[in-house]
C-alpha cells in the first residue's frame, strides 16, 4: 500500500458490510497512488471519520436504515469530499435522494465488480460523475419526478403570505408559538392563527407535517425567509 | 496478486441457463501461497466462488487468497471456470435469486462437491430443500476472521461457526453415525420441510412412529426441539455416516 504520505488520493471506506471494506481495501492496496485513510460501519462514525481524515473519496454504502447513511452522505459532501454510493437494490427513488445529498457516483453491489469500484474511485476524485450504465434512465426520471414534486411543493408554498412563511421558518427551527409569538412580537394567539393558515396553504394536516413538508422540498433552504 | 475483472455489463439474475459469454471476459484471481508460478486459474483451487452479487464475490475470494485459501471467481457461463473441480463452492446470491435453481446448478456443475457454502445478501435465511451436499451458510454480515474460520473449517469438514458454536461443539464430539438408519431418514424427511404426517405417510408408518424416533434423535443430539434438531442436520448433516 502506498504510504499516506505520498498518496495522491485519500479514500474512506464507509460500508455496514465488512467482509466488502475488507474486500476494497486489499484491492486498493493493489494501487499505489490511492490510500484508504478510515474505515467503519456505521454513518455516525463515517461522518466524524471524514471530519478527521478528510478524503478525497467516501465510498458510502446503503444498509438498511439508507437514510442516516444518506445523512452521512451529505454531511461528508458538504465536507468537500466526493462521496460514492454503493448501491444494493436498484432502487431509483434513494438513488435520486443520494445525488441530492451530493453524491457524485455510484456502483452496484450487483453488476460492479473492484476493478470497477477502483475506476469509479479515481472517476469521482478527478471531479467527474460515475453512474452504472443501467441506472443512468431509471436515476433522471426520479429526478424528474422530484423535480415535478418539488414544483407542486413550491407553488403551494408560493400562496404563502411573507409573514407566514417567516412562522414556517420558525417552526422549522423548532419553536412552538409561544416562543414564535415573542420572537415575532405578536401574541401567542395571531402566532397559532398564522400556523393554521399554513396548514390551510401547504394542505397538511399538523405542525409537523408542515415542518416535514418545508424540510423533504428544502423550501427554507430555497427560498430563504423572505421577510 | 493477479486480479483482471472485465468492466462487464450487467448481470443477468441466476439463471443457470444464462447467455453465452466471452470466454476470456471472467475474473480470475490466483492465489499467492498455494498456486506460485501458475499462470490465469489455478488447476485445483480449493473454493470456486460464484453467484450473482458480483462485488461480494470478488471481495470473498479476496479475502480467502489473502488468508491463502486459494480460491477462484467463477462465471457460470464458461464452460472453462466450470471444468475447475473445487473442494468447495461458496455461492453468493441476491435475494431474488430462486435458491433451489442455484443449488441444483452447483449439484449439476459439480458432483462430487464436498462442500457448498451459502451467502444471501440482505434476505433472511430461507428454507432449504435437502441437499447431497452438506450446505453451510455464511451470513453477508459476518466479519472477515468469521468467514475465514468458517470457509477453513468447512473445508476441513468440520462444522462451521454457523449455527452458533456452543452447539456445534456438543455435537462435534459425538460420533455423527450414532443415529440409526430410520432416524435419519426421518430428519432428512422433515428438513425437506415435510410434516410429521407426511413424513409418516411416505415412510408408511403410524406418525407416533415417527414423533419417537425424533424423540430419541433429540436426546441423542441434545436439543430441546425437533426445530433445532432439523436446523443443526441441515446445516452440519447430522445424519451422514
Amino acid at each position: 500500500m502506498a504510504l499516506l504520505t505520498d498518496a495522491s488520493l485519500r479514500l474512506l471506506i464507509a460500508h455496514p458490510l465488512s467482509l466488502l471494506r475488507q474486500g476494497l481495501r486489499l484491492r486498493v492496496a493493489e494501487e499505489q497512488d490511492i490510500a484508504v485513510v478510515g474505515e467503519c460501519g456505521s454513518p455516525g462514525k463515517a461522518i466524524e471519520l471524514a471530519r478527521v481524515t478528510e478524503p478525497d473519496v467516501a465510498v458510502v454504502g446503503l444498509g438498511d436504515d439508507w437514510r442516516r447513511w444518506l445523512d452521512a452522505s451529505s454531511a461528508i459532501a458538504a465536507g468537500g469530499s466526493k462521496v460514492l454510493i454503493v448501491e444494493e437494490q436498484q432502487n431509483a427513488s434513494i438513488g435520486a435522494l443520494a445525488v441530492k445529498a451530493g453524491a457524485t457516483g455510484f456502483i452496484s453491489m450487483n453488476s460492479s465488480g473492484l476493478t470497477t469500484a477502483v475506476t469509479a474511485v479515481r472517476t469521482v476524485a478527478g471531479g467527474e460523475a460515475w453512474v452504472p450504465r443501467s441506472m443512468v434512465s431509471p436515476l433522471l426520471r426520479a429526478l424528474i419526478e422530484d423535480g415535478r414534486d418539488d414544483d407542486a411543493a413550491t407553488s403551494r408554498f408560493s400562496r404563502l403570505s411573507s409573514r407566514e412563511r417567516q412562522v414556517l421558518a420558525l417552526l422549522v427551527e423548532g419553536l412552538d408559538s409561544p416562543r414564535i409569538a415573542s420572537r415575532l412580537f405578536v401574541s401567542p394567539h395571531t402566532a397559532r392563527t398564522h400556523i393554521q393558515r399554513i396548514r390551510e396553504k401547504l394542505e397538511v394536516h399538523s405542525r409537523l407535517e408542515a415542518v416535514a413538508f418545508a424540510l423533504d422540498h428544502r423550501l427554507i433552504e430555497r427560498f430563504g425567509q423572505a421577510v | 496478486m493477479a486480479l483482471m475483472a472485465p468492466a462487464g455489463p450487467t448481470r443477468e439474475p441466476y439463471s443457470p441457463s444464462g447467455p453465452q459469454r466471452d470466454p476470456q471476459q471472467f475474473a480470475t484471481i490466483t492465489a499467492r501461497s498455494h498456486h506460485p508460478g501458475t499462470p490465469g486459474a489455478p488447476s485445483a483451487p480449493l473454493v470456486a466462488v460464484l453467484g450473482d452479487v458480483r462485488l461480494m464475490c470478488e471481495c470473498v475470494a479476496l479475502i480467502l487468497c489473502a488468508d491463502s485459501i486459494p480460491a477462484v471467481l467463477i462465471d457460470r457461463n464458461d464452460s472453462e471456470c466450470l471444468a475447475l473441480r473445487p473442494e468447495g463452492v461458496i455461492l453468493i446470491l441476491r435475494v431474488e435469486t430462486s435458491l433451489d435453481a442455484a443449488l441444483d446448478f452447483v449439484e449439476r456443475s459439480w458432483p462430487g462437491l464436498s462442500q457448498l457454502l451459502l451467502m444471501t445478501c440482505s434476505s433472511p435465511p430461507a428454507r432449504l430443500r435437502s441437499r447431497s451436499v452438506p450446505v453451510t451458510r455464511i451470513e453477508v454480515q459476518c466479519p472477515v476472521d468469521n468467514l475465514v474460520s468458517t470457509v477453513a473449517a468447512a473445508l476441513e469438514g468440520r462444522p462451521g461457526d454457523w449455527p452458533p458454536r456452543d452447539r456445534q461443539h456438543y455435537v462435534a464430539k459425538r460420533p455423527q453415525a450414532w443415529l440409526t438408519a430410520r432416524e435419519r431418514e426421518v430428519l432428512e424427511i422433515l428438513a425437506s420441510g415435510s410434516s410429521i404426517v407426511a413424513a409418516a405417510t411416505q415412510l408408511e408408518v403410524a406418525p407416533n412412529t415417527v414423533r419417537s424416533h425424533l424423540a430419541s434423535v433429540r436426546s441423542k443430539v441434545g436439543v430441546s426441539t425437533t426445530l433445532e434438531a432439523v436446523c443443526l442436520h441441515r446445516n452440519t448433516r447430522l445424519s451422514r455416516a
